[in-house]
């Protein structure tokens, strides 16, 4: 497993789910919507991105030079890998006192949001049917921006990657939601809305299936056969996908 | 009234309990050319000549012909007949049958080859061809051209394949077909080191266009190979016996050092081939290779009895006539519908495709998806195989069917269709 596809994992997989989660649980949304900032991680030979607080919503996305509020820098991608797997800790280069205010403690907000979240995604019995559709919401934007993030940086799913054809591919669960992965200059972008022009579709046909074949229960080529994930289109987009897919769990595990 | 199939998905509710899958592998809807596979049956209850019918109860005109296998028709009874009588003198036994003599007289004959090499299934031989080329010349790397199918073998795939590591890859080398050019490029750059150059007579992948050799290009590959001392090999399982019972190396006017047969070789009865010229003949019998069934009489009993009737009916030319008469029909309906049908590859294993704006492929999925559910068995993204015992009468009912298919596809798109 490679720790830089694993540290662009991270990034923009595990926490980039926190938009779908301020957005779809209110206790998260009332957390989010009381924090107004910007935080930097910046991975050297890993990600460089910024998690932005703001007006309640969340968005994860590349650093681009805007102004931040705190500048996190780790010298490698195991150390980001570390940072959140709870074993280590950033070093912030701006805002010191706001980070220990926004993630220095387990009851600090950003602390409160990821931990819950992560523990909403794991869960493999649910209270009932809302918290099953969150949890597999969360886990299955989580595992599409994955299959972009392996594809682009994982040395064996890069060969998936690179026979992708350009243009994009719709991944969703039938009347829940959707996202658009798409190749375009030699890479994968997940982009978490719908497709208006997928040349392939994934569809998963219900929630139990999204949750099945996410938590490894259910094997996708006999969900195909049984007609719970419907593909279309060009069938070869999707085989590369799935091929990326298969190696997406050894880094969200 | 389109086709049902309730008992279709309660065996496939069955098969999935018990069978990876359902159905595994390239007869399966996982594989990606049965779009939507709830458009398609899962299971027969039996085949007749060119139809089959599913547990349901319905009928299907079958263009694809078990993938190949069905070249004289289902139940064929002369070939079943032979089968049949060498079932009751032996099949499986302690020493081949003197039948294994006659098949590979009849079929080196037939080819232009100097010897034969049984196995069962098509990855069978391609492997065997690849060892024996490596044994040969000492060398390991094998030039592919991309879009290739040569079996599902570690040494065929990928390293992002499930099941196959990176190392078995590691000597593959790929050019694009009727690149010439870039063929010669990558001889020259992997000169000292390269085994073999294998490809199937014309391309014929699927997803894409099927392409014939352009002229004067296998006269040219034949050229680089044996200057520069590379095995020369033709993987004619699929299209073996449809363009020629000489093998596709002689219809395009050159001659392979080995050469892979499956698909047509005894009309479903399980056999495949592995024909070269006589320098290779001892490294063939070097080369440790052998199985259990390999040497089983009553598939070499049906592949004399259906290579026979292939060379007294001149079913090359029948396919050929079948073919054309199908898609020039189906051109015909896509014309007055101003549907973009693209027809390419020989009529004999024709390839169709509608041309999309996006490139998406769900128009032609859908009218595909319109003929099967009316009786006619066509794949999405797979060339089609014709049969003996096709007719005139059977192809225009498929027509038929197929522009009924091509108008409903055609009516639920208006924004695409305007007239």
């Amino acid at each position: 497993m490679s720790e830089k596809a694993k540290a662009f994992v991270n990034f923009y997989a595990a926490i980039g789910a926190l938009e779908q989660y301020v957005e779809l649980d209110a206790k998260a949304k009332e957390i989010a919507s009381k924090q107004d900032i910007a935080v930097r991680f910046n991975v050297k030979n890993g990600p460089d991105g910024v998690v932005l607080f703001k007006d309640g919503r969340v968005k994860v996305m590349p650093y681009e030079g805007t102004p931040v509020d705190i500048n996190l820098y780790m010298s490698s991608p195991e150390k980001f890998n570390a940072v959140v797997d709870g074993t280590g800790m950033p070093f912030p280069k701006k805002g010191l006192f706001k980070t220990l205010a926004f993630m220095g403690k387990p009851t600090s907000p950003f602390s409160l949001l990821t931990d819950e979240m992560a523990r909403l995604m794991r869960l493999t019995e649910f209270e009932g049917y809302e918290q099953k559709k969150l949890s597999t919401i969360l886990a299955f934007n989580a595992m599409a921006a994955a299959i972009a993030e392996v594809g682009n940086h994982d040395e064996i799913a890069r060969y998936s990657m690179e026979r992708i054809l350009d243009g994009e591919i719709s991944i969703e669960i039938r009347d829940v939601c959707s996202v658009t992965l798409l190749k375009k200059d030699g890479k994968l972008t997940c982009i978490k809305k719908k497709s208006e022009r997928p040349r392939a579709i994934m569809m998963f046909d219900s929630i139990d299936t999204a949750q099945g074949l996410i938590s490894g229960e259910l094997d996708s080529m006999s969900c195909v056969s049984a007609g719970t994930v419907i593909t279309k289109g060009h069938m070869l987009m999707l085989e590369n996908v799935n091929k990326i897919l298969n190696i997406v769990p050894k880094y969200l595990a | 009234m389109t086709y049902r199939y309730e008992k279709n998905v309660q065996t496939m509710n069955r098969a999935s309990k018990v069978i990876p899958s359902g159905v595994y592998g390239h007869l399966g809807p996982a594989e990606g050319c049965m779009i939507p596979s709830s458009a398609y049956p899962n299971f027969i209850t039996h085949a007749k000549g060119s139809e089959m019918w599913d547990v349901d109860g319905n009928r299907f005109i079958d263009f694809m012909c078990g993938y190949g296998p069905n070249v004289t028709g289902y139940c064929d009874p002369d070939v079943d007949a032979a089968a049949q009588k060498q079932i009751a003198l032996g099949n499986c036994t302690t020493l081949p049958s003197h039948v294994m003599v006659d098949f590979a007289e009849l079929l080196t004959d037939l080819v232009h080859k100097d010897w034969a090499f049984f196995c069962k299934n098509g990855g069978d031989v391609t492997s065997f061809a690849i060892m024996i080329s490596r044994y040969y010349t000492g060398k390991k790397k094998i030039i592919f051209v991309n879009n290739y199918y040569h079996g599902v073998a570690p040494w065929t795939q990928h390293p992002d394949t499930p099941g196959t590591l990176y190392d078995d890859c590691k000597n593959a080398l790929y050019v694009n077909w009727n690149d010439v050019e870039g063929l010669k490029k990558t001889i020259e750059e992997n000169k000292e080191d390269i085994a073999c150059f294998i490809a199937t007579p014309y391309m014929h992948g699927n997803f894409v266009d099927n392409e014939l050799p352009a002229e004067g290009y296998w006269q040219a590959v034949r050229k680089l190979c044996t200057d520069n001392g590379i095995i020369l090999i033709v993987d004619d399982i699929r299209a073996g016996f449809r363009l020629s019972l000489e093998g596709s190396d002689t219809y395009f006017g050159f001659e392979a050092d080995l050469i892979t047969f499956c698909k047509a070789l005894a009309n479903g009865y399980n056999v495949s081939a592995l024909c070269g010229k006589d320098f290779l003949k001892s490294a063939a019998s070097t080369v440790p290779y052998t199985g259990s069934y390999w040497m089983s009489a009553v598939p070499f009993a049906a592949g004399i009895a259906n290579l026979t009737k292939l060379k007294e009916n001149n079913a090359c030319a029948h396919f050929e006539a079948m073919g054309k008469r199908l898609t020039d029909g189906l051109l015909k309906t896509a014309g007055e519908l101003d549907v973009p049908l693209i027809v390419s590859g020989p009529p004999a294993l024709f390839y169709m495709r509608i041309e999309d704006e996006i490139g998406n492929f769900l128009l032609h999925q859908e009218w595909v998806a319109e003929c099967v559910k009316r009786g006619v068995f066509i794949t999405n993204h797979h060339n089609h195989f014709l049969n003996l015992s096709m007719t005139p009468e059977l192809i225009d009912e498929a027509i038929e069917i197929c522009s009924e298919g091509m108008k409903v596809m055609v009516n639920n798109h208006p924004e695409v269709f305007k007239k």
